[in-house]
């Protein structure tokens, strides 16, 4: 564009003298193409309604490029699109919508719903899709991406056209466009009151719309209407219904999406109330045909509902064998409180996952659910090459403590006291500290007690510290019986405690002293011919 | 005591004073309309001074708005620094080619092309192909 050109221009555009408009208008028959844009971004640019319109009326011969031209008259040619959409002219009134929905003007939305609920007007279904499209895209700026160039304030607008709506709602006998219903619906929230006032009256004019968008429709206003309402507290049961028979991938997927500790505690109260989910039956794909995360918040929303036993244990049973580790891991979670003798059978075969975690969460309810063979299954476990795996064990196991083996240890016969305290051992890794607390003890029973029971835990070389200490007791019984089971803890520092010792006040010590010291040189002997001693074993 | 007795010989000479004002007011001629006349002289002038002025400014004054096509003429002209006999060569054009506004020779460069130009102006062409080239 010439300079001159676009001082002319530049005049006509901030000139306040209104004869520019008729001048601009006549430059739109320009065949000059710089005159013509140039004219064209002056009347979009100046706020001026004949000039607005002429530029309307000349959308459909507009090109791409011109077209772009007209974007910076967004939020300025309302008044001249209005006129445009109520004219009888076909073209003007195409123009006009095309220029609408381009703009994304929601200003025109009332205008639009007044033009749909005529029933004389020819262009009565023309604006009541382009009503549809625009409360979609607004739904879309509510609940979707958000385009970093769109400065107006969605919930505002939503605001705006719920209340031309709302009255389209109510005169709905009079005109019976359902689309105006679900454009309500869709931008509708789970607290709006005349949407509630619907859902609680059966017998409304709109209900059976209401309803029946709410089960259709995958607009993103209405998926997250329905979500809305799990989230509230008394929502209608139609509601609910609806929620448990939708099965479309785009409500699934934003329902599994919805779930975590947060949205399932909110919801908690109205998911009790739902006893089915229409994809989740068996006529329905799997679990397996979710991703892992979906897989999982599966598994956590069926817990929260209240679905029949069997479909729950159907849904766990899959997610148990096809789900991922991290569905296999909720699944476990979800058995937990679930008794009988299925889940028990699930929770067993989960005790072999090849997952250490889902391992240990099944193994946590074994013992609870008082398995046959769960025992051998946990003392298994506690071997496991997996730490929090013998950990779950362990805490399954948790009776076997040393504590209980000391407080028991009297009353268990000869057999018992062997076998509980491999157990023990293997369990409780604080035994050898209870073994050396007890040696301290200030009775004498607890001390020779302690001796025994070190012997029987096989925890002699790990306490061999505290018995050099008792070869030093007061009483001659209590040495005797030290430096008799000292025999099993080889190391020089014992050798040389058991060498002190054969010098005793007392015979029976110096005898039991002796013995020990001879043991030691036999399984020298036998060591050096590759026989293995007992602490070996 | 010296006071009171002044005060009392004033008023003693009291017809003294009763012609003084003879002549001054109520005793001169009526006014006539001649005697109106220089002022009424004076306030139509100065009227029609003050409507000059305001005419004046308002003839100059771009920044109102308005909705005079002759004014908007004017306002691309100064934009364009034409001279008056530039302006009305243009205006004239604009006549002859049947705009209904003159400023819409500012966005018509076809009609300063020679075969387009109308009979009266074929003397003119060549400014007038000056004016194009500085227009456009």
């Amino acid at each position: 564009m010439t300079s001159a050109l676009d001082t002319t221009l530049k005049v006509l555009t901030s000139s306040r003298n209104e004869s520019t408009v008729p001048v601009l208008i006549a430059a739109l028959d320009s065949c000059d193409e710089q005159i013509f844009d140039g004219a064209l971004k002056t009347l979009v640019a100046r706020r001026n309604k004949a000039g607005h319109s002429a530029v309307i009326s000349r959308w459909h011969q507009l090109s791409a490029s011109q077209r772009e031209l007209l974007s910076e008259g967004r939020g300025r040619m309302s008044g001249a699109l209005r006129d445009a959409v109520l004219s009888g002219n076909l073209q003007l009134f195409q123009n006009a919508c095309e220029l609408v929905e381009e703009f994304t003007e929601f200003d025109l939305v009332p205008t639009l719903i007044t033009l749909a609920e005529n029933p004389t007007s020819e262009h009565a279904q023309a604006a009541t899709d382009l009503v549809i499209r625009l409360v979609n895209h607004l739904s879309e700026m509510l609940y979707g991406t958000r385009d970093s160039n769109e400065r107006r304030n969605p919930e505002s607008l939503r605001k705006y056209l719920l209340e031309s709506l709302e009255r389209s709602v109510e005169r709905f006998r009079r005109h019976k466009r359902t689309e105006l219903i679900e454009a309500f619906v869709v931008l509708a929230g789970p607290h709006c009151g005349m949407l509630s006032t619907i859902l609680d009256d059966i017998h409304h004019a709109c209900y059976t719309t209401v309803v029946h968008t709410m089960a259709k429709s995958e607009s993103k206003g209405i998926l997250a209407l329905l979500l809305g309402f799990l989230q509230t507290e008394g929502t209608a049961s139609g509601v609910l219904n609806v929620i448990s028979r939708r099965k479309d991938e785009a409500f699934v997927g934003q329902l599994l999406g919805s779930v975590s500790d947060e949205g399932l505690a909110k919801m908690a109260k109205n998911l009790k109330r739902i006893k089915s989910f229409a994809w989740l039956t068996k006529e329905e794909p799997g679990i397996d045909r979710f991703e892992e995360e979906n897989q999982v918040a599966c598994v956590k929303l069926i817990a929260a509902t209240n679905l029949q036993q069997n479909e729950v244990l159907r849904v766990l049973e899959q997610a148990l064998i096809y789900g991922g580790p991290s569905a296999r891991l909720a699944a476990c979670e979800a058995l937990l409180p679930i008794s009988g003798d299925r889940p028990s059978q699930l929770i067993l075969q989960a005790s072999s996952d090849s997952d250490p975690q889902v391992q240990a969460a099944a193994t946590r309810q074994l013992r609870d659910r008082h398995l046959p063979g769960a025992m051998s299954i946990l003392l298994k476990l506690i071997d496991s090459p997996h730490e929090i795996v013998r950990e779950a064990s362990r805490e399954s196991l948790g009776e076997f403590s040393f504590e209980n083996f000391v407080t028991q240890y009297e009353t268990l016969s000869e057999d018992a006291r062997r076998s509980t305290s491999m157990v023990v051992r293997k369990v409780d890794p604080g035994a050898a500290v209870g073994l050396l607390v007890e040696m301290e003890h200030k009775s004498r029973k607890h001390r020779l007690r302690a001796i025994e029971m070190a012997e029987t835990l096989h925890l002699v070389p790990q306490v061999g510290e505290g018995l050099i200490g008792l070869l030093a007791d007061e009483d001659h019984v209590v040495r005797a019986a030290t430096a008799d089971a000292l025999q099993l803890c080889q190391t020089p520092e014992v050798f040389e405690a058991l060498q002190h010792a054969t010098t005793d006040s007392s015979t029976a010590v110096q005898n039991a002293a002796k013995n020990s010291l001879t043991f030691f040189s036999n399984m020298t002997g036998a060591a050096a011919t590759g026989v293995m001693s007992p602490t070996e074993g | 005591m010296h006071g009171t007795l002044l005060t009392t010989a004033l008023l003693a000479q009291i017809a003294n004073w009763e012609r003084l004002g003879d002549g001054l007011h109520s005793n001169h001629n009526r006014l006539e309309l001649w005697d109106w006349l220089p002022y009424l002289i004076g306030v139509v002038a100065l009227a029609c001074i003050s409507a000059g002025v305001a005419g004046y400014r308002k003839y100059n004054d771009l920044s109102k708005p308005c909705d005079d096509p002759k004014k908007l003429f004017r306002e691309l002209s100064l934009a364009h620094g034409l001279d008056r006999s530039s302006q009305r060569l243009l205006r004239r054009l604009a006549q002859l080619a049947g705009f209904s506004q003159p400023a819409e020779v500012f966005l018509s460069p076809g009609v300063f092309e020679a075969p387009q130009l109308p009979e009266q102006l074929r003397g003119e062409e060549k400014r007038l192909q000056q004016l194009q080239s500085r227009l456009f």
